[in-house]
């Protein structure tokens, strides 16, 4: 209905029409819904800001992200240390120089908050569905935010809620912890090029296959 | 006891009618006494039935400890039932768990439902024994760096998880375990626990595919899957609850687990029983109304059988405190052996029918005690062999046949001559036969020779096959379902298992996890997909000891440098290092609610369970002092076959047994006349099966003690004819046919065992009766083989 030309390719992901959210939320986010995921290739790099009360500091490190609809997301860790973490639909693998380690998302409550991020960007319709709750959205051209909250009692001991927001890509996502953290994720320079993985990239998505 | 007052009879009875209605009476109210006081003793429910088949099976030979192993390791695999619900939507297969869980809780046929597992308990009772917990890789990592003074992976490690995006870590977390070593123990756990792609929801495993939401709800039973009457029960209750489910909230049921199986067995078995039962019933009115002009007959026989029955009832309930339903089936069919009594006394009455009844029996009455004590005789050796459930069936079969004789021999004298002139007429082709094969000595040694040979050849060519599995008849729809839950829920679990002992539970626990780095090693070869066992969750406790050093022995300057990456508070980390023996030890009874305790049995003693096998020779050549690789089935199908084994050498006892028993009675050269036919009915029996690659098993050699009792007979009444060829070999050949419609209809039965047992009994008694009607003299002539 309105700005039927916005041009949302970045793949947000959201419905929640079973939750208590009006009919014109969850049209809202239809809306952003019918315009996604055209783009089956996001490059980004992206700082992350973590908060939590006892530190003095927050932690922050940053990298490159790379999402690929066929496998998933991939963080490329560069301060303050090197690491990959891949985040498959079932994995999550964590790879440094010295170590690796592969943990099945299914069975471990960190796994929840980590494919969060993959199933906004990738577009499962299904999965957002059954996890989240539309609190909010806004989407107006050339900038849309939506705010949700945690469905499942395994998201819900983690997150209050989770804020996005974009233009053409997504640009920020908050997460706002049960125990007063807070984590804000940045993305610069989004890209959709090169379209093509390179062998480290393509190497590691298929260690976490 | 019928025996005294029989013996009486047999020497002044025959002449002296009033002797013999004495003894009626005294046996009728023999009778009767019996049925009253097994009807006061059903009625105050003092009857007991037993109706779990395993009771009928030997127990394995195990030492103690292995046989508490394997109760507790079959009840963890058997007494299960897997529920998966299929539901269009999240909120229904949630009003779908609901429903089944509250129907459970209701229903006395369940143990109260239990959640696959607390996750967030566990982990809370975990974390209090934190320190003396730490994943694999950091064991690694630590003791790798002990030895080279390079911490730096450890803090790649620490670091790479704090810092990862979408990953969240607590304050308190990271003030109390700031290298996160207890998220990667859990997590490590976690991926043990089960690699598919279900979430736990509320403790039950939950997945979504193709638009459709699964859930999989575990029920434990509260009795014995193979249990008759408790499948009997769960079934009607399942089918119950299905519809309520299915009505109410449109979600839709599977079912598996070892109670649907057996189950389904049962089900199919009864129905063959009871086609079978008709089948084999029309068969007999057919067979004596062609026989005997008359119906009279069956009316006879059903009084025999039932007096049989009821005092076989008796004595075996008194002898052994119950009665088992396999022993009432199997026990009353070979109780319908009687049949043969009758048709042989009742077409030699009808040959003699100038005669009083009373004078044909006193003159048959030899040859039929003999065929009673033969056919005793084989049974006899059913008793010797080592399963509980045969012991019972030969008491049954002993007393049942022993009684039906009894009521025979003393009603049919009473009745007038039945009509046999038609059959007489019909089968006069036999009498042909038996006089030509009889009157011709070459045709009988080119039979013989050809019997041997044929027969040599065959046994030669015999193969065996024990697998327990192989008995079993397996239903589609059982399947179809095991195999979708299966698919969307990889529920594997293999029934070999290790056994883990020592002398105290520290070295249980030592050798349980030098057998856990085995597994793993077989796990990262592919040869099994996983393992449980609660050392992944529970160390010991010198690894847990050792696990407090290596954390202890991190280097203040490693932690100084993850302070400043971090911004975490240096005295924060100072603090947790010395705090980390503040801890105490996981020990096992913080875990009872852990889904993996049941594999605890004592302190002296744990189970590892097995996912699926694909290499059984690295289970194998696993050796681990205190270890003990079991395998439950093959040993199972191992004594089957020792048993199968035992059984063969115990018919070659009977048959020697019955041939110094024959002698006795009839003396040495009439031996060959009676035995060798029956004899040669094995042979051929076996053989046959052998060309047609029926492999031989316990059940098939168990029916071979049936041949024996049968065949025996056949040729004794040929052998002591009283009444000519026609008369006998005709009544030899209705009392084959009534074998044949009550036991060789069993070959014809999807069951294996069944199928075993009724196809030896069918080809034995059709051998029985040729090679006896063509081989056995008649004593009128004389005899000289």
């Amino acid at each position: 209905m309105i700005n039927r030309k916005v041009w949302f390719t970045s793949s947000l992901m959201v419905v929640s029409s079973f939750s208590m959210s009006s009919v014109a939320l969850a049209d809202e986010a239809s809306q952003i819904l019918a315009h996604l995921a055209t783009k089956p290739l996001v490059r980004a790099s992206f700082v992350q800001e973590k908060t939590l009360p006892s530190l003095q500091r927050p932690l922050v490190s940053s990298g490159q992200m790379l999402f690929d609809r066929q496998y998933g997301v991939l963080w490329r860790l560069s301060k303050p240390v090197q690491a990959d973490l891949v985040v498959t639909k079932t994995k999550m693998l964590q790879k440094t120089a010295r170590t690796q380690s592969e943990i099945s998302l299914a069975r471990s409550p960190y796994g929840s908050g980590a494919t969060l991020l993959l199933q906004l960007m990738s577009g499962n319709e299904a999965a957002v569905k059954q996890a989240f709750t539309v609190k909010k959205v806004n989407y107006q051209l050339q900038h849309w935010s939506i705010e949700l909250t945690p469905n499942s009692t395994d998201l819900k001991k983690l997150f209050t809620t989770i804020q996005a927001e974009g233009d053409q890509y997504i640009r920020q996502i908050t997460l706002t912890e049960n125990l007063g953290g807070k984590t804000i994720i940045r993305f610069t320079q989004p890209t959709d090029q090169p379209k093509q993985l390179d062998h480290a990239e393509s190497t590691l998505f298929q260690m976490a296959k | 006891m019928p025996k005294a007052p029989f013996s009486k009879w047999r020497s002044s009875t025959l002449r002296n009618n009033t002797w013999f209605n004495k003894l009626g009476l005294f046996w009728l109210a023999l009778l009767l006494i019996t049925a009253s006081v097994l009807a006061s003793a059903w009625l105050q429910q003092r009857i007991h039935v037993e109706t779990d088949i395993f009771k009928l099976l030997p127990k394995g030979e195990y030492s103690a400890q292995v046989q508490q192993a394997n109760q507790q390791v079959s009840s963890l695999i058997n007494q299960k039932l897997f529920v998966v619900l299929e539901a269009p939507t999240a909120s229904t297969l949630q009003q779908a768990t609901d429903q089944l869980l509250a129907e459970t809780k209701q229903s006395a046929l369940w143990q109260p439902p239990q959640p696959l597992l607390d996750s967030e308990a566990l982990g809370k009772t975990l974390y209090q024994h934190r320190a003396y917990l730490l994943s694999q890789q950091d064991q690694q990592i630590l003791s790798d760096a002990a030895q080279t003074g390079d911490y730096a992976a450890l803090n790649e490690q620490a670091l790479s998880q704090l810092l990862s995006p979408g990953v969240p870590i607590s304050a308190e977390l990271l003030k109390q375990d700031p290298l996160l070593f207890f998220p990667r123990f859990l997590l490590e756990r976690a991926n043990s626990l089960n690699g598919d792609q279900a979430t736990l929801e509320q403790g039950w495993p939950t997945l979504q595919r193709d638009n459709q939401y699964y859930r999989l709800v575990i029920l434990n039973l509260a009795k014995s899957p193979f249990n008759i009457d408790y499948q009997d029960q769960t079934s009607a209750w399942l089918e119950q609850v299905k519809q309520h489910i299915q009505q109410k909230t449109q979600v839709k049921t599977y079912l598996t687990g070892t109670l649907m199986f057996a189950s389904a067995g049962t089900q199919s078995a009864h129905q063959e029983v009871s086609t079978i039962g008709v089948g084999s019933t029309l068969g007999l009115i057919f067979l004596v109304w062609f026989g005997f002009r008359s119906l009279r007959p069956l009316a006879t026989e059903f009084a025999a059988v039932s007096s049989g029955c009821l005092m076989a009832l008796a004595v075996t309930h008194v002898l052994f405190g119950e009665v088992h339903l396999m022993t009432l089936v199997f026990g009353a069919s070979l109780i319908g052996v009687s049949v043969d009594f009758s048709f042989y006394y009742l077409s030699t009455q009808a040959a003699k029918r100038n005669m009083s009844g009373a004078t044909v029996m006193r003159e048959m009455l030899p040859s039929l005690l003999m065929g009673l004590l033969t056919t005793i005789a084989a049974y006899l050796c059913l008793m010797l062999t080592p399963f509980p459930g045969l012991k019972q069936i030969a008491v049954f079969s002993m007393t049942g046949l022993t009684a039906a004789w009894i009521t025979s021999v003393l009603l049919l004298p009473k009745l007038p001559p039945l009509d046999t002139t038609r059959s007489l007429k019909t089968l006069k082709f036999l009498a042909k036969a038996r006089h030509f094969s009889l009157a011709n000595f070459r045709f009988r040694i080119a039979l013989i020779v050809v019997v041997l040979l044929f027969g040599g050849y065959g046994l030669s060519q015999i193969k065996a096959d024990d697998q327990v599995q192989s008995l079993q008849s397996k239903n589609a729809d059982v399947v179809q379902q095991d195999a979708k839950i299966k698919q969307l829920f990889h529920q594997r679990q293999s029934s070999q298992y290790f056994v883990v002992y020592g002398d105290n539970a520290e070295q249980v626990a030592q050798r349980e996890q030098t057998l856990i780095a085995q597994l793993q090693l077989l796990q990262q070869q592919g040869k099994i997909d996983g393992y449980q066992a609660l050392g992944d969750w529970l160390p010991s406790v010198q690894q847990q000891q050792h696990s407090v050093q290596q954390q202890q022995q991190i280097p203040a300057s490693l932690l100084t440098a993850y302070a400043e990456y971090t911004g975490l508070n240096r005295a924060d980390l100072t603090t947790w290092q010395a705090d980390l023996s503040q801890q105490s030890l996981l020990s096992i009874h913080d875990l009872k609610e852990h889904p993996l305790y049941s594999l605890y049995l004592s302190e002296q003693q744990r189970v590892v369970l097995l996912g699926t096998v694909s290499d059984l020779g690295g289970l194998h050549k696993i050796k681990v002092a205190g270890v003990e690789f079991v395998d439950p089935v093959s040993d199972l199908s191992g004594l089957f076959a020792d048993y199968r084994v035992q059984a063969q050498y115990m018919i070659v006892a009977g048959l020697l047994l019955l041939s110094v028993i024959l002698m006795l009675v009839y003396g040495w050269r009439n031996v060959m006349n009676v035995m060798l036919p029956v004899s040669l009915a094995l042979l051929s029996t076996f053989a046959v099966q052998a060309f047609f690659a029926v492999p031989l098993n316990l059940f098939g050699v168990m029916a071979a003690f049936l041949i024996l009792g049968i065949g025996v007979d056949y040729a004794i009444f040929y052998q002591q004819d009283q009444a000519g060829a026609a008369s006998v070999s005709s009544a030899m050949f209705l009392c084959m046919l009534a074998t044949i419609l009550g036991f060789g209809l069993m070959s014809l039965s999807q069951t294996q065992a069944i199928h075993a047992f009724g196809l030896t009994v069918l080809l034995g008694v059709i051998f029985s009766f040729i090679y006896a009607t063509l081989l056995t003299k008649s004593n009128a002539a004389e005899v000289a083989v």
